[in-house]
């Protein structure tokens, strides 16, 4: 296990931002940490950074005790916390240099360093203009290039594609994908469903400062026992297969409690054509749906007097 | 995680009484089993040769008088001082100012007066038998021999010993026994081996917290050095030369008249050279000094003493007023001659009202 | 990373403008005496300044005396605000963590660039006054005479050039000292808070409430200890001989208030939860 927590809990007064969080992430995955706003992932992932200390509960990052081994663990993570930043008076160069400056380790090849992970993250083309004057896009590209040096076993990115455009996020999920497959471990948080479903091999949800789903991807996404029908004649399979049929949008037909196979044989020998034939399988949404209440940044009216709970 | 947090700030808080003890804690005091009158005695026999820095804190309550504002300053506030004492005739001690200091050099027979702010030396030939009071008389071995010669047949006591500049100090306590004095008690602490008064406390009768006490903060029993005693003039300063005596010329100008032989039942003390109308009357701490004003200077006294919670005096011929604190006394009276006086002693005010009504009025 | 402070203060233009100002007011100041020739009568005024028009080689001192009431105290106060609570607000704090850079380790490094701040304060106001006040009032009276333009301390004896020198150098390094104290403090204050606005008020704070107990005769107790009560004693060293008592005494209170302040910061910022 690269990442391993038993029992986490973080309280801030009398808000509980993350109960008793046992989470585990293997070596080598790809992990996404689901969550609505306020949840508690930032806090999760800040205690595993050891910039927040836990209340109870243990955390162990690429095998050692956190924060306690921090000066052996950091050098080995790279991070992305709650969103970029950088000294805006200084060049996104100059700061990725000083930020190397300062953690442990030598200041040969610097220079070579910092425009590697510049040219990773497709900035190797910056002029000498102050971060200030960034663009919100270029300010993440300089967040995750600043996780990227000193080549990290494991990457803890925080909404890593935020201010992307489409095509950043592009190019941001191919870079991921490729250092995972060259053995980064990469766990990224997000409130953002396709994103994870797009880009992680592992989910865990989180909801109410709990975790409420550590899984693998492929696990969760299990057959609901519906078939998907598509054809150009809904009205046929309509008619006859009366009963089972539970949706009919445009040119798909929802079906229920019928084998794929018995299915298709039955369209067939009822001359409906048939263009497509698929089992229906969860999508990471419904999982999510069925398992989280509202973020924070929706307050209802609460019958019960309970309180969305959240960092502060 | 809680008791990590509370162990680093009972660390710090430690450290800080550990930093604050350090600077406040004083060693005790050794005790010495040398009698007050021997100390005394020690201290009459004459001061030993020293260089020092002492504070003197003056809680007298004058109200600024007129012309005399530095004087006043050094009963009121605090001064702080240096002494270089190589002899009862050599020595130099500089009252420190903020930004600046006034030297006072005596040496060959002659005062040098070195004041930074007017950027000016004065040398000053002859003395006086009667002067101002000056910041070198706060230095507390200078203020020690002057009141332990004032009081030589008053009782003694011993006192605690105190650690003072790193001596351990013994302590003695004269009480004047003239019922008309203001001066309730003098406490000198002193180095018991040579003699040399650390500490002097001044209290009134009436008030038994200390209304006038200076102490060397830092002191060394060796003698200064020659270079040290030694005025300069920086060039661009001013170097001027003063008689004593221009001041007996300022006091004839006032045409004052002899001062009575007996004022308030006490006797004038005979003084050497002539100081024309001035007289000192009366003997050790309970005694007081009369000294002709202009007339300028006697009514602003007594307007202001008005406004500084004074009390008019009645007077045969002319206005009167007095300033009485609980330690001394000063009563102003104009119209006489063509000037007025100022009264200023040690002595219950009823003491200097009675000799101001006794002063001869205008001349008819 | 203590390289990495001193470049990224000597990168930040408010501090390059906290030294501008700086060195502005005795130049202003300068520039009136010259024109006008009216300095403040002996004992009035601030300190020295009665006594530049006729040497300029004093007016460093004066210039001193002018910039530690108020001004010296207010750009370390901004700088030292800023130290950790600008980096949390601006949200560095937490990139500089995990790098990982130890948290005695950046705390360490915060007091030291603030030392070279105010460090290099004293020192440009010092060099910069020392270059006007010749420049405005000259080398002194005997210059003309084809002296060697000495200065006089505040006893009346001449000071040799060497001797100038080494006192002036004291005075830099007993002022620093007293600046990072309160520089100190400014970082305690500055772990408490995300805002640097905050701690840089909290620092002024202290200082006006240092500067108002400090006449209290009913304060007299604790007035050896406050920091503002020793901000003068340098002028001391330019007695003859120089009177070390209160520049000792203070120097001791001031490097009590560097332990304390650093102390209370380490404790604080230790286990603190970096949440911006």
């Amino acid at each position: 296990m690269i990442v391993a927590t038993s029992g986490l809990t973080k309280r801030f007064g009398r808000v509980t931002a993350v109960r008793d969080v046992t989470l585990e992430v293997p070596r080598g995955v790809r992990f996404g940490l689901l969550g609505p706003n306020g949840s508690g992932k930032t806090t999760l992932v800040r205690m595993l950074l050891g910039l927040v200390h836990a209340t109870s509960g243990s955390i162990e990052v690429l095998g050692e005790p956190m924060p306690r081994r921090a000066r052996v663990v950091l050098p080995r993570v790279g991070a992305l916390v709650e969103g970029p930043a950088a000294w805006g008076h200084l060049s996104g160069r100059a700061n990725l240099r000083l930020l190397d400056a300062a953690g442990p380790g030598r200041s040969r090849h610097r220079r070579k360093r910092v425009d590697a992970v510049l040219e990773q993250v497709g900035l190797g083309g910056i002029d000498r203009r102050p971060v200030r004057a960034y663009s919100l896009g270029m300010r993440q590209r300089l967040g995750i290039a600043a996780a990227l040096l000193r080549e990290p076993e494991l990457l803890l990115l925080d909404e890593p594609t935020n201010g992307l455009d489409p095509r950043g996020i592009q190019e941001m999920r191919a870079l991921l994908t490729s250092l995972n497959e060259a053995g980064t471990t990469v766990v990224l948080s997000s409130h953002l469903l396709t994103e994870v479903e797009a880009l992680c091999t592992h989910v865990g949800v989180m909801d109410a400062g709990r975790l409420a789903l550590d899984s693998e991807l492929a696990a969760l996404r299990t057959p609901t026992g519906r078939v998907l029908v598509r054809t150009p004649e809904p009205d046929a399979v309509v008619g006859l297969l009366d009963g089972q049929v539970v949706d009919r949008r445009g040119d798909t037909v929802t079906v229920r409690g019928v084998e794929p196979a018995t299915l298709n044989a039955r369209l067939v020998a009822g001359g409906v054509r048939v263009t497509g034939l698929s089992e229906e399988r969860r999508t990471l949404e419904q999982v999510v749906l069925e398992l989280t209440g509202s973020g924070t940044d929706r307050v209802d009216r609460s019958p019960h007097g309970r309180r969305p709970e959240g960092p502060r | 995680m809680a008791a990590r947090v509370t162990r680093r700030w009972v660390l710090v808080a430690a450290g800080t009484a550990a930093v604050v003890g350090a600077a406040a804690v004083t060693l005790p005091a050794a005790g010495s089993d040398e009698p007050a009158e021997a100390l005394r005695a020690g201290v009459l026999a004459g001061i030993p040769a020293h260089v020092g820095y002492a504070e003197s804190t003056g809680r007298l309550g004058l109200p600024e008088i007129p012309a005399l504002e530095q004087v006043t300053a050094l009963f009121t506030g605090v001064t702080q001082l240096r002494a270089y004492v190589a002899g009862p005739d050599r020595w130099r001690v500089d009252e420190l100012t903020p930004a600046g200091e006034r030297d006072t050099y005596r040496r060959d027979g002659r005062e040098y007066l070195w004041d930074f702010g007017a950027n000016q030396l004065t040398t000053v030939e002859g003395e006086t038998p009667v002067r101002l009071p000056r910041a070198a008389d706060l230095v507390p071995s200078e203020l020690a021999r002057r009141l332990v010669g004032l009081t030589r047949g008053d009782p003694v006591t011993s006192l605690d010993p105190r650690r003072i500049a790193g001596y351990s100090a013994a302590g003695f306590r004269i009480a004047p026994a003239d019922p008309d004095t203001t001066v309730g008690r003098i406490d000198v602490w002193c180095d018991p081996a040579s003699g040399l008064p650390l500490r002097v406390e001044v209290a009134a009768r009436t008030d038994d917290r200390p209304l006038l006490f200076t102490e060397f903060l830092e002191v060394a029993l060796n003698a200064p050095d020659d270079r040290t005693l030694t005025p300069a003039v920086p060039p661009g300063a001013g170097a001027v030369t003063a008689e004593a005596a221009d001041l007996a010329g300022a006091l004839r100008q006032l045409d004052a008249a002899e001062p009575p032989a007996r004022l308030a039942g006490r006797a004038r003390v005979p003084l050497g050279s002539g100081l024309p109308g001035v007289g000192v009357y009366g003997s050790g701490v309970a005694g007081f000094v009369l000294v002709p004003a202009s007339r300028g200077i006697a009514d602003r006294v007594i307007d202001g003493a008005a406004a500084a919670g004074g009390t008019p005096v009645d007077v045969p011929v002319g206005r009167a007023a007095r300033v009485s604190t609980p330690l001394l006394s000063v009563v102003a009276r104009g119209g006489i001659r063509r000037g007025g006086v100022l009264l200023a002693g040690t002595v219950a005010p009823a003491v200097l009202e009675q000799a101001v009504r006794e002063l001869p009025g205008r001349r008819a | 990373m203590i390289g990495v402070e001193l470049r990224l203060m000597l990168r930040r233009r408010r501090v390059w403008l906290c030294w501008v100002l700086l060195c502005t007011l005795p130049t202003l100041v300068a520039i009136l005496l010259a024109t006008t020739r009216l300095a403040p009568p002996p004992g009035r005024g601030g300190a020295f300044l009665s006594a530049v028009t006729s040497n300029g080689q004093i007016f460093p001192a004066a210039a001193l005396a002018l910039v530690i009431p108020i001004f010296l105290p207010i750009t370390v106060a901004i700088v030292a605000g800023d130290t950790v609570a600008g980096e949390a607000s601006a949200g560095t704090l937490r990139y500089l963590l995990v790098r990982p850079v130890g948290r005695v380790r950046l705390l360490l490094a915060k007091l030291i660039s603030v030392a070279a701040f105010v460090l290099l304060a004293v020192l440009f106001v010092t060099l910069v006054s020392y270059v006007v006040g010749v420049a405005a009032f000259g080398f002194g009276p005997d210059a003309s005479l084809g002296g060697t333009g000495a200065i006089p301390s505040l006893s009346g004896v001449e000071l040799t050039p060497v001797d100038v020198v080494a006192r002036t150098a004291t005075t830099v390094g007993y002022l620093a000292l007293c600046m990072l104290a309160l520089g100190a403090v400014g970082l305690f204050f500055s772990t408490l808070t995300d805002s640097p606005l905050a701690a840089t008020l909290g620092v002024l704070a202290f200082v006006v409430a240092s500067a108002a107990l400090q006449p209290l005769d009913a304060a007299s107790a604790i007035e050896p200890y406050l920091p503002t009560s020793h901000w003068l004693a340098w002028i001391d060293l330019f007695r003859d001989p120089i009177l070390w008592t209160n520049v000792r005494g203070g120097a001791l209170v001031q490097l009590g208030y560097v332990v304390v302040a650093f102390g209370a910061a380490w404790a604080n910022f230790s286990t603190k939860d970096v949440t911006t």
